[in-house]
C-alpha cells in the first residue's frame, strides 16, 4: 500500500489549512476547492492548486457533494479530505466517494449513517456494551412515569417525544413531583409540538463533556489517544476545551477508554473518530452521547499531549496503511487548553463581527501553538462561521497551562474587528474555571451573569 | 453606491430602446460603456475592479461581466481563454464548478454557434455535476462572439465560456 497521491480539500478556514500542511508533511499533493468568497485565503496560497467550486454560499458551494466530488475527480485527485462540519458527516459524499474510485477521508459511507442517526448511534452503544444514559421508551401516563423512574434514577428529565431545543423538558426531583411534572410537561409538549407523548431520561445536573479520541484501521487495529473534556459550553458550543479530563478519577477513566474502544471494535470503525460521553461528576458515572465520525476542531488538544498527529494518522488509514503506533506507545504528557477564537461580540449576545484584520499578531513562544487560516489585511468573510483561530496552549500541568493561556491571550493582538478574546481572558480568571469546578451549565448559568456584570 | 444586475439588465433594454448612441456609466467597482455603432467615442481607463453582476434566471443562471473589465487571474488556476472584450460585450460565465458540453448528447447539434443570435433563456451549453446535467441560459440578449471552452473542459465557478455581443 502506498500513501495517497493528491487530495481534494472539501473545506475552508483553518481546517484546510491543517490538512494541506499534513498532507505536504507526507508528499501528498493538494487541490483545494473553495468558494468564489475563498480565493484569497491562506489555504488557497498554500495548496499546491484550487478550484473555485461556486459562489460564497454554503449551499451552492461547500454543501455540494456533487461539487467538490466532480472537482477531485476532474483534478486527478485520489483522496478527499471533507474537514469538520459541512459535508464531513453527510452520507451522501462518503457513498458518492465509494463509487467513484475515491478515497474518502474518515469512515466508510455506512457507518457514518449509522453513528449518524442518534437512535441508531445508542442502539449500537448499548449492544457494544456501552452506557447510555438510562431512559425509558414512550410514557403513556404519570402513573407509568412514577412507575419507571425509580429504576431510571431521580431526577429524571421527562421529555416531549417531538420535541427540541430544551422546549416540552421538565424535571421530576422525586417522586412527588412526578406527577405535576408529567402532566405539565405533556401540556406544554401538545402546545408546543400538537403531540403530548413523553418520555423520560436520567437528569444529570452536574455533568462535564468528556470524549475519547479514536482510530480504527482496516486491518482491525484499534486505538485512543485519551480524552478531553469539553464541558466549557455555550448553546451546545465548545468555546474550551482541554486535555487530560482532569477531573476523572483514574479507574473512571480507564473505563471510559474501554467503552470508547468497545465501541470502535463493534462498529468495525475505520479512520479517526470521536466516543462523546457525559460525565456525572455526582455519581462517578458516565454515558454515552454520540459519536463523532470527522476530525474535530479540538483534535490538536490530543496532538499536543500525545504528540501524535491526527490528520497524518488519517491520511495513513485512508491510504490503507496500519495506524502507525500501538496503545502501548501512547504516553499522555503535561496539559492543554484550547481556546475558540471566534470574530464576535460577546456583549452584543455573541454577534459575528466579519471585517478585514488591520493588525494581527498572534502569541508565539514554546507550548503556544495558533491554527489559523487569517494574517493581516485578511477579510473575514460574512458568510460562514466566525472562528477564526483556535489558540492552543500546553503545560507541564493545567495550573501551568491556564497561566500560560492567560499571557497567551493577553499578548493577541487583533484589530479591525472584534473577538472573544476579553471573554477568554475573563474565563481563564474566574476561579471556577481555575479550581476546576465547572460543568457543562456552568459558563451559561455562572459566568455568563458575571461577565455580564463586569 | 453600487449598481445590481438588475439594475445593469433595465439599463441596457432602456439604452436599446433609446435612441442614444452612447452609454457610459461608472458607479463603485463597475465602469460600464456601450456603443450602438460599435465604437466608442472614448475608451474608457484601463485598470477596473472585477466587477461580477450574478444574475438568477433559472437553476444554473451564468453571470455577467460588464465591459470593459479586466478579469483577474488566478496564479493557480487562470481561466481558460481568457481574453480582452470589446465594448458591448459581456462574458457569459460558469455557474458553478463543472464539465461543460455544447450539445445534448454527442453527435448532436450544438445548442448554439458563434455568430448565432440568442435571447434571454436561451440554453447555451450544459454544466455537467458528477453525470447531473444542468442547462446553462443566457441572460442576456445578443449575439455570441466566441465559445471559449471546448467540450468535456472543467470549468471553475465563474469562468468565462462565451463573449456575447449585447443587443
Amino acid at each position: 500500500m502506498a500513501m495517497l497521491k493528491r487530495v481534494l480539500i472539501a473545506n475552508r478556514g483553518e481546517i484546510a489549512v491543517r490538512v494541506i500542511d499534513a498532507c505536504r508533511a507526507l508528499g501528498v499533493e493538494t487541490v483545494l476547492a473553495v468558494s468564489h468568497a475563498d480565493r484569497e485565503t491562506l489555504g488557497a496560497q498554500r495548496a499546491d492548486r484550487v478550484v473555485c467550486i461556486g459562489p460564497a454560499a454554503s449551499a451552492a458551494s461547500y454543501l455540494n457533494p456533487g461539487l467538490v466530488c466532480q472537482a477531485a475527480i476532474s483534478t486527478g485527485c485520489d483522496g478527499l479530505h471533507p474537514g469538520y462540519g459541512f459535508l464531513s458527516e453527510r452520507y451522501e459524499l462518503a457513498k458518492m466517494c465509494e463509487d467513484n474510485a475515491l478515497k474518502f477521508i474518515g469512515p466508510r459511507a455506512d457507518t457514518i449513517s449509522r453513528v449518524g442517526d442518534k437512535l441508531e448511534a445508542r442502539a449500537a452503544a448499548a449492544a457494544a456494551g456501552v452506557p447510555v444514559v438510562p431512559g425509558s421508551n414512550l410514557v403513556a401516563s404519570a402513573a407509568e412515569a412514577a412507575s419507571l423512574a425509580g429504576g431510571i434514577g431521580y431526577p429524571v428529565m421527562l421529555k416531549a417525544a417531538a420535541g427540541g431545543g430544551g422546549r416540552g423538558v421538565f424535571v421530576a426531583h422525586d417522586a412527588s413531583d412526578i406527577e405535576a411534572s408529567f402532566e405539565r410537561a405533556s401540556r406544554e409538549a401538545l402546545a408546543a409540538f400538537n403531540d403530548g407523548s413523553l418520555y423520560m431520561e436520567r437528569f444529570i445536573g452536574n455533568a462535564r463533556h468528556i470524549e475519547v479520541q479514536v482510530f480504527g484501521d482496516d486491518f482491525g487495529n484499534v486505538l485512543h489517544l485519551g480524552e478531553r473534556d469539553c464541558s466549557i459550553q455555550r448553546r451546545y458550543q465548545k468555546v474550551v476545551e482541554e486535555g487530560p479530563g482532569y477531573a476523572l478519577p483514574e479507574g473512571v477513566r480507564s473505563r471510559l477508554h474501554e467503552a470508547a474502544v468497545k465501541l470502535v471494535k463493534y462498529l468495525g470503525y475505520v479512520n479517526a473518530g470521536t466516543v462523546e460521553f457525559l460525565y456525572d461528576a455526582d455519581r462517578e458515572d458516565f454515558f454515552f452521547i454520540e459519536m463523532n465520525a470527522r476530525v474535530q476542531v479540538e483534535h490538536p488538544v490530543t496532538e499536543l499531549i500525545t504528540s501524535v498527529d491526527i490528520v497524518q494518522e488519517q491520511l495513513r488509514i485512508a491510504s490503507g496503511l496500519p495506524i502507525s503506533l500501538r496503545q502501548e506507545d501512547v504516553r499522555i504528557s503535561g496539559h492543554a487548553i484550547e481556546c475558540r477564537i471566534n470574530a464576535e461580540q460577546p456583549r452584543d449576545g455573541f454577534m459575528p463581527r466579519p471585517g478585514r484584520l488591520t493588525r494581527w499578531k498572534p502569541p508565539q513562544g514554546p507550548g503556544i501553538r495558533l491554527d489559523s487560516h487569517c494574517y493581516e489585511g485578511y477579510l473575514v468573510p460574512p458568510f460562514y462561521d466566525s472562528m477564526i483561530a483556535k489558540l492552543l496552549v500546553h503545560g507541564p500541568d493545567r495550573a501551568s497551562a491556564v497561566a500560560a493561556m492567560r499571557d497567551a491571550l493577553d499578548t493577541f493582538e487583533i484589530e479591525g474587528i472584534e473577538t472573544n478574546i476579553e471573554f477568554h481572558r475573563f474565563i481563564m480568571r474566574h476561579e471556577d474555571y481555575v479550581a476546576g469546578r465547572v460543568n457543562t451549565r456552568w459558563l451559561e448559568n455562572t459566568l455568563l451573569p458575571a461577565y455580564q456584570n463586569t | 453606491m453600487s449598481i445590481n444586475n438588475e439594475e445593469i439588465r433595465n439599463l441596457l433594454h432602456f439604452f436599446e430602446k433609446s435612441d442614444w448612441q452612447e452609454l457610459r456609466l461608472e458607479v463603485e467597482g463597475v465602469k460600464l460603456a456601450v456603443s450602438k455603432n460599435g465604437s466608442l467615442s472614448h475608451v474608457a481607463s484601463t485598470h477596473v475592479a472585477p466587477a461580477h453582476v450574478p444574475v438568477q434566471t433559472g437553476a444554473a443562471a451564468p453571470v455577467v461581466t460588464a465591459a470593459p473589465t479586466a478579469v483577474k487571474a488566478h496564479s493557480s488556476a487562470p481561466h481558460a481563454g481568457v481574453q480582452e472584450l470589446a465594448p458591448g460585450q459581456v462574458y457569459l460565465r460558469a455557474p458553478s464548478l463543472g464539465v461543460i458540453w455544447g450539445q445534448s448528447k454527442p453527435g448532436a447539434p450544438s445548442f448554439v454557434s458563434e455568430g448565432e443570435m440568442i435571447e434571454i433563456g436561451t440554453t447555451v451549453c450544459l454544466i455537467e455535476v458528477m453525470k447531473l446535467f444542468t442547462q446553462v441560459t443566457s441572460n442576456v440578449q445578443g449575439r455570441i462572439v466566441r465559445r471559449l471552452v471546448a467540450d468535456g473542459e472543467m470549468v471553475e465557478h465563474d469562468t468565462p465560456l462565451f463573449i456575447i455581443e449585447v443587443a
